[in-house]
């Protein structure tokens, strides 16, 4: 009867023998991220960090309330300063270090009143500036380096001249729409760093640099396909149909690195200009002192960055072949990854680190380790969003991400110790402020999110 | 028989002897509008002998010479007269066809259908319920959602929540087998030809050990052998959207095969609900009988085809796959030797299983099975008021290999694999069962209570799982017609998905065994006019059961994912735990010119969400099916259903709510749910086939069935915020008619 005693003891009973075990086992207590002061008034929709006027960083936070649309910006160096501007976001639009709000004054229809359009710029922390004028319409806004400058181009299709405007006042300018260019459509409008020049290219492919602080424009010829510029050089990059040329800022001084048609580019590594031609990888200095150099002739379909010791990591599946731009990962010969995306190195370069089965719609992923070269993967998290290696070389990781909800969360793994810790529930993204402080959204609401600054929990 | 003819001849013949020389009759005797012979039938003419139809049903007759009236009767068959003139010294050979009598008219059951072999209380469908019930398409598994304890969240679709369980917690058997799926996809029907299912059983919950691997409700289909009463017998069907046939033969050495198939094409009908959709789908079914020995062949097929332009905003782009493919088949060999005081079930069952998902990825399953069931008859004990003690022991194993497959499709780009998650991963599993149970009947057979234990163990890869069930059961017969029913147990179930599909299961073993202690109670009593009432109570307490998802608003009062699951299965999933309790009317007619039943549920399945305790997604309080069928004169038949129940919840919450002020999940229902179908079959029966007709129109009242709550998302600033204040039912307003003819021979 023995047996009967054993099945009577058991009975009712489920046991589990899992020797998957995780890895990394979570230990301690999420910071109780309720009792935290929320940064915002309102459920926020998107937030970002702008230069305020006392030139520190500041945190706007897009609110609504009711029917109002806030910009609500908040100082964080140090905290205490708020700010609120209501704004149009039809018309409204802000950047790093303004916030640029179009008031519509309309006109009779007549030459006489036409209407126009009123542009007031606004830093975070300080009160609104005087007003630019602008006819009446819609209009398009390409904004300089830190908003020092910004052209304003009415989307019309009557519309002949588009203008640089400076924002101290000190030069504003008309020029022609480039030859070709529909109205409607502007086309590049690029800065230079300093913002003195402004780059423009007709339909033709000529390539116009115009000053802004004053009335002179220069002609580059005609430069065709994809633009790169190397202001240290003085020197800009075409890569189009008639191979790679370097050209300097004059205009003069060009040179061809590579006459194959159709050149894209990759990346750039030590010097080097990476490109495909075909499914040919090739490699050259941009100086032009050597000729183009094949690195692989088919194999490699993606370029996922360079290992420590300069071999290629790279990938055989197209960009578009999966989801969220997943595929296989190789340095050299090792197939480190099967299906994912994002590999990285840690700071001190001694593991890679990346996320695998990216291929779902929400991009999650494993978030694996292996150490440098060739080690065993180590999966360190799962269903990770997104993730950061800190000062303590921890890393912080958004997890439990296998869609959005409030099952999110933000935890500190130690990759040495082999050990996590719970450092925010309910958290979906996160930013770092300084080495001990981070910013963190939380998902607590249906309309929106809240965002919290809390200190990342020393080791 | 020879010796009483020979007896009752002398008796006539010695007071006359100049009559003249008797004549002979001689003849067989058919099934009117079939080519089955009927045996047993007694033929008889007024002063004369009495013959008995053989198995084949010939007779023999000897009469004097003159007219006779004959009298041809069979308890099964409407009794018929024939003159016939008899010759002296001569014989005429005739054959006679009766008119087969309706289900509700037949005194006795003469053909010995299959039992179960399981205890627990049961509600069975056989003969016209099982083919003619208004509300099914004359398909017997869509019967079970008219069924007391049965809840269908979503009309239309075959999704059955039984009492208060997961979808995916219900079992499917056939034959014994485990099958993934009884419907095919809408308004296919079941896997099965209905005219080879011999017997339905459906159990709601609180059944005996005999049964593994579930934990919710079970239902247990059983097929019959070809007729041997002719070499062969066929029928086919002709409706608006599918074709399906049956073939069966009689061989020599009294093999019997059996053959049928259906063929779906219900695009135009289809296209009705939504032009965006296509839908084909197949089955065959195959059956071989020598003796005790069983061969089964059977399979099935889905795919519908949805046009996936929209699902350009998941990233991808170019050619998108948009089908979605189910497939199984399954190769069983069963032996059911009996001897004196044994019963043995034995089988070996082989399988395949496939499921591709939209982008053409998906999981394909090989399956190696045995099973094998004995049941000892032990006899009584009368010191102890026992009168029988049966004694059952089963055990079943599976060996499955699930392998993750990219299905042939054309050039697609932005493919998502990883979204399957765990139900993609390469595996081997193992999974096992074994139960010990006793029943006994005491006091006279007023008492019969069974008791039984299971194991069932499951294995892949790293991961174990062990559940150890008892199981008890109990009837009570307190007074003729009156009987008492109960039930409880611990019922145990490894992880599954929400809803059963094939090559979807031994998956995600870490996520720990689902349990759920069930307990029933009942009273069954017989009432006048030949109707039977059941009320029955029940309570079931889950933990640790897989979930679906219907309602996605995700930051309010929810629960979260398994940690350890990924894509799909992360997305659709909840581990939660939760009670569910309520009560079943049912009020039967068998018999008569008016047969149906009135079946109500009241029941509550409750949840534990982050906000505590509220309504499961598919929590519905009221349900009631009133099913009725009315014999008309000229073979008329006309039925109706009348389906009305509660609104399942879903949650609406107010953009202004602050998160301290959180409302709570499932807070308001959708509309209370009405559907009236109605059916008329009438057959023409003639010499040695008959055909029949049937038109049926499910949802003559045009309602909606409600499939999914979405919430509209809308540009507030430059973000996409998700209107949880404006949910948006979705689902088509619909009505399906269903005409068709079927022969038969």
């Amino acid at each position: 009867m023995r047996w009967l005693y054993v099945v009577l003891l058991t009975a009712g009973c489920s046991f589990t023998f899992d020797g998957a075990a995780p890895e990394i086992v979570l230990s301690g207590y999420p910071t109780d991220t309720t009792r935290l002061p929320r940064l915002n008034h309102a459920p926020v929709h998107s937030d970002y960090y702008v230069l305020g006027a006392d030139s520190q960083w500041w945190l706007t936070l897009e609110e609504r309330r009711g029917n109002q649309h806030i910009w609500h910006s908040v100082s964080l160096f140090p905290p205490g300063k708020e700010q609120e501007i209501v704004y149009n976001p039809d018309t409204d639009r802000s950047s790093v270090h303004a916030f640029y709000r179009v008031e519509t004054i309309p006109g009779l229809g007549t030459p006489a009143y036409p209407g126009k359009t009123l542009l007031r710029l606004q830093t975070a922390g300080a009160a609104p500036e005087e007003a630019f004028e602008f006819p009446l319409g819609p209009a398009h806004l390409a904004t300089g380096p830190w908003d020092n400058l910004f052209v304003y181009w009415v989307k019309d299709p009557k519309t002949k001249t588009f203008e640089i405007v400076r924002r101290d006042r000190s030069y504003r300018r008309t020029i022609p729409i480039p030859e070709g260019i529909d109205p409607e459509v502007p086309g590049l409008l690029l800065f230079s760093s300093n913002g003195q020049i402004l780059f423009t290219r007709d339909k033709s492919g000529h390539l116009v640099k115009h000053y802004t602080d004053r009335e002179v424009d220069i002609d580059l010829g005609i430069h065709k396909g994809q633009l790169m510029f190397d202001e240290s050089r003085k020197v800009f990059y075409t890569f189009g149909h008639d191979g790679i040329h370097r050209t300097k800022l004059d205009g003069t001084g060009e040179i061809v690195l590579d006459p194959t048609p159709d050149p894209a580019y990759v990346s750039s590594y030590e010097d080097r200009f990476y490109y495909f031609i075909g499914r040919e990888l090739r490699r050259v200095l941009p100086d032009g002192s050597e000729q183009p150099q094949v690195v692989s002739d088919g194999g490699i379909t993606r370029l996922l960055g360079f290992a420590p010791d300069g071999q290629l990591m790279y990938s055989t599946v197209a960009a578009n072949h999966y989801v969220h731009n997943s595929g296989d990962g190789w340095i050299g010969a090792w197939r480190f990854m099967e299906r994912g995306r994002s590999p990285g190195f840690s700071v001190d370069r001694k593991r890679l680190r990346w996320l695998e089965h990216t291929a779902q719609h929400d991009g999650v992923g494993d978030l694996m380790q292996a150490d440098l070269p060739r080690g065993d993967p180590v999966r360190l998290a799962r269903n990770v969003y997104g993730w950061t290696e800190i000062n303590d070389r921890r890393l912080l990781v958004v997890d439990n991400a296998a869609y959005f909800g409030t099952q999110n969360r933000i935890i500190a793994i130690d990759p040495d110790a082999r050990t996590a810790r719970w450092v925010a529930n309910s958290a979906w993204h996160f930013s770092l402020l300084t080495a001990t402080e981070m910013l963190v959204d939380l998902v607590t609401d249906t309309a929106g999110y809240d965002v919290v600054r809390m200190t990342i929990p020393p080791p | 028989m020879f010796h009483r003819l020979i007896a009752l001849a002398a008796l006539t013949a010695l007071p006359a002897l100049a009559d003249p020389v008797p004549g002979r009759l001689v003849g067989r005797v058919f099934e009117r509008g079939s080519v089955s012979p009927i045996a047993g039938a007694t033929l008889s003419s007024t002063g004369s002998e009495v013959a008995i139809t053989d198995d084949n049903g010939h007779f023999e007759l000897s009469l004097s010479p003159g007219p006779h009236e004959i009298l041809i009767a069979d308890e099964r068959h409407e009794p018929m007269r024939a003159t016939e003139q008899i010759r002296s010294g001569e014989g005429i050979t005739v054959e006679y066809r009766l008119v087969p009598l309706p289900a509700y008219r037949r005194r006795y059951q003469t053909i010995v259908h299959g039992e179960s072999r399981h205890e627990g209380a049961r509600f069975s469908l056989r003969n016209e319920e099982l083919h003619q019930t208004p509300g099914t398409l004359g398909d017997p598994f869509r019967a079970v959602a008219l069924l007391p304890g049965v809840t269908q969240p979503m009309p239309l679709l075959p999704l059955y929540v039984v009492r208060g369980a997961s979808p995916g917690m219900s079992g499917f058997f056939l034959d014994g087998m485990r099958i993934p799926a009884l419907f095919h996809f809408l308004i296919g029907g079941g896997v099965i030809h209905p005219r080879l299912i011999d017997r339905l059983d459906f159990y709601p919950g609180s059944y005996d050990a005999s049964f593994g691997h579930f934990a919710g409700g079970i239902i247990d289909a059983a097929t019959r052998p070809a007729r041997s009463d002719a070499p062969l017998h066929g029928e086919a069907q002709l409706s608006l959207y599918d074709l399906s046939a049956l073939a069966e033969v009689r061989l020599p050495g009294n093999v019997r095969i059996a053959a049928s198939g259906h063929y779906g094409y219900p695009g135009p009908l289809i296209h009705l609900i939504d032009p965006s959709v296509d839908i084909n789908y197949w089955d065959y079914q195959l059956r071989m009988d020598w003796r005790s020995l069983t061969l089964e062949a059977l399979g099935s097929f889905d795919s519908t085809v949805a046009d996936l332009s929209n699902y350009q905003s998941l990233g991808r782009s170019g050619n998108v796959a948009g089908e979605y493919r189910v497939a199984f088949h399954r190769l069983q060999l069963r032996h059911r030797p009996h001897w004196r005081h044994v019963d043995l079930d034995t089988a070996l069952v082989g399988g395949v299983d496939e499921m591709a998902v939209l982008g053409g990825f998906g999981v394909r399953k090989l399956a190696l099975s045995a099973r094998a069931h004995a049941r000892f008859h032990l006899g009584g004990w009368q010191a102890l008021r026992l009168d029988d003690l049966t004694l059952s022991a089963g055990i079943d194993a599976e060996l499955s290999r699930f392998r993750g497959s990219n299905f042939p499709l054309p050039d697609v780009i932005g493919e998502a694999p990883d979204q399957l998650g765990e139900l993609s991963g390469d595996r081997d599993g193992l999974s096992g069962g074994l139960y010990l149970q006793a029943t006994g009947e005491f006091f006279h057979r007023r008492l019969t209570t069974t008791l039984g234990v299971r194991a069932d163990v499951y294995h892949v890869g790293q991961v174990t799982l062990l559940g150890i069930d008892p199981r008890t059961t109990l009837r009570i017969k307190l007074m003729k017609g009156l009987a008492l029913t109960g039930g409880f147990g611990l019922y145990q179930q490894p992880p599954s998905f929400p809803v059963a599909l094939p090559g979807i299961d031994t998956y995600a073993l870490q996520l720990g065994l689902q349990r759920a202690w069930q307990g029933a109670s009942g009273v069954e009593a017989a009432l006048p006019a030949d109707l039977t009432l059941a009320a029955t109570g029940f309570f079931a307490r889950f933990a640790n059961i897989n979930d679906a998802v219907i309602d996605f608003t995700p930051t309010v009062c929810t629960s979260p994912p398994p940690e350890s699951l990924s894509g799909l299965p992360a997305i659709v999933t909840r581990q939660v735990a939760g009670d569910s309790f309520g009560m079943e009317l049912l009020l039967r007619r068998h018999t008569g010119r008016l047969t149906g039943w009135i079946a109500y549920t009241l029941s509550r399945s409750e949840r534990v969400f982050s906000c505590g305790l509220r309504p499961a997604d598919f929590d519905q309080t009221h349900v009631l099916n009133i099913v009725a069928q009315v014999r008309l004169p000229w073979n008329l038949m006309a039925g109706a259903r009348l389906l009305v129940q509660t609104g399942r919840p879903y949650t609406q919450v107010s953009l202004d709510e602050l998160p301290d002020n959180t409302p709570l999940r499932n807070n308001q229902r959708l509309p209370t749910y009405v559907q009236l179908d109605l059916r008329l079959d009438r057959e023409w029966v003639f010499k040695a086939w008959a055909i029949a007709a049937f038109i049926e129109v499910l949802n003559t009242t045009y309602s909606r069935s409600i499939l999914a709550v979405t919430y509209p998302t809308t540009m507030i600033d430059t973000a996409n915020i998700t209107r949880y204040d404006l949910p948006v039912p979705v689902g088509p307003q619909w009505i399906l008619p269903a005409l068709g003819i079927r022969g038969r021979f």
